[in-house]
């Protein structure tokens, strides 16, 4: 998230718009973003209808507390990340995808742990190549 | 990572504040980049 935030003028700039999808109810997702002052559009999904339509994958309580899990959580958090509240099932994963103004989705990323996430200079190059991809029915810069 | 081109799955949501909108809404004027999170904060 504080990646994200930090690269927000980056995603203005390439013509995208960042939006979060959270287990939190309505109340937690804006208590959240009154604390934070989120400058992206927050959908509060407690019942993960869309986590589950866009097929994000959810691990056993074993996975979760595995070594290798906990060593991953580490370099996640030495790379600027860091561990917030748990909202919702703990057990679900979570995943980035793009989507462009026609509806396709041209990237995605579903995580393969909790530690598993795309950093934002990867979400960048996937919107410059989205928007020269001839089959995006745009004009390359547009 | 995967590019798949495929139509992205649409339906009514309710965004933070409490209004509810299409997901394509949010799509239509410029692409999206949704981040599903799993905690907030």
């Amino acid at each position: 998230m504080a990646q994200l935030r930090q690269k927000k003028q980056r995603f203005d700039q390439a013509g995208a718009q960042v939006v979060l999808v959270s287990m939190g109810t309505p109340e937690e997702s804006a208590a959240f973003e009154m604390k934070f002052n989120i400058p992206f559009p927050l959908i509060s999904d407690p019942k993960r209808q869309l986590y589950q339509a866009f097929g994000l994958k959810q691990i056993s309580g074993l996975e979760l507390i595995s070594p290798s899990v906990a060593f991953k959580g580490l370099l996640a958090m030495s790379k600027g990340h860091t561990i917030g509240m748990p909202v919702g099932d703990i057990r679900q994963l979570s995943g980035v995808f793009i989507i462009n103004p026609d509806g396709r989705i041209v990237y995605s990323h579903v995580a393969s742990d909790p530690s598993d996430h795309p950093d934002p200079d990867t979400l960048l190059n996937a919107l410059k190549a989205a928007d020269q991809d001839p089959s995006s029915g745009k004009e390359p810069g547009n | 990572m995967s590019k798949n081109n495929n139509k992205a799955f649409d339906a009514k949501v309710m965004m933070g504040d409490g209004t509810e909108l299409f997901l394509s809404e949010l799509w239509k004027k410029q692409a999206i980049v949704l981040v599903f999170l799993r905690h907030l904060g």
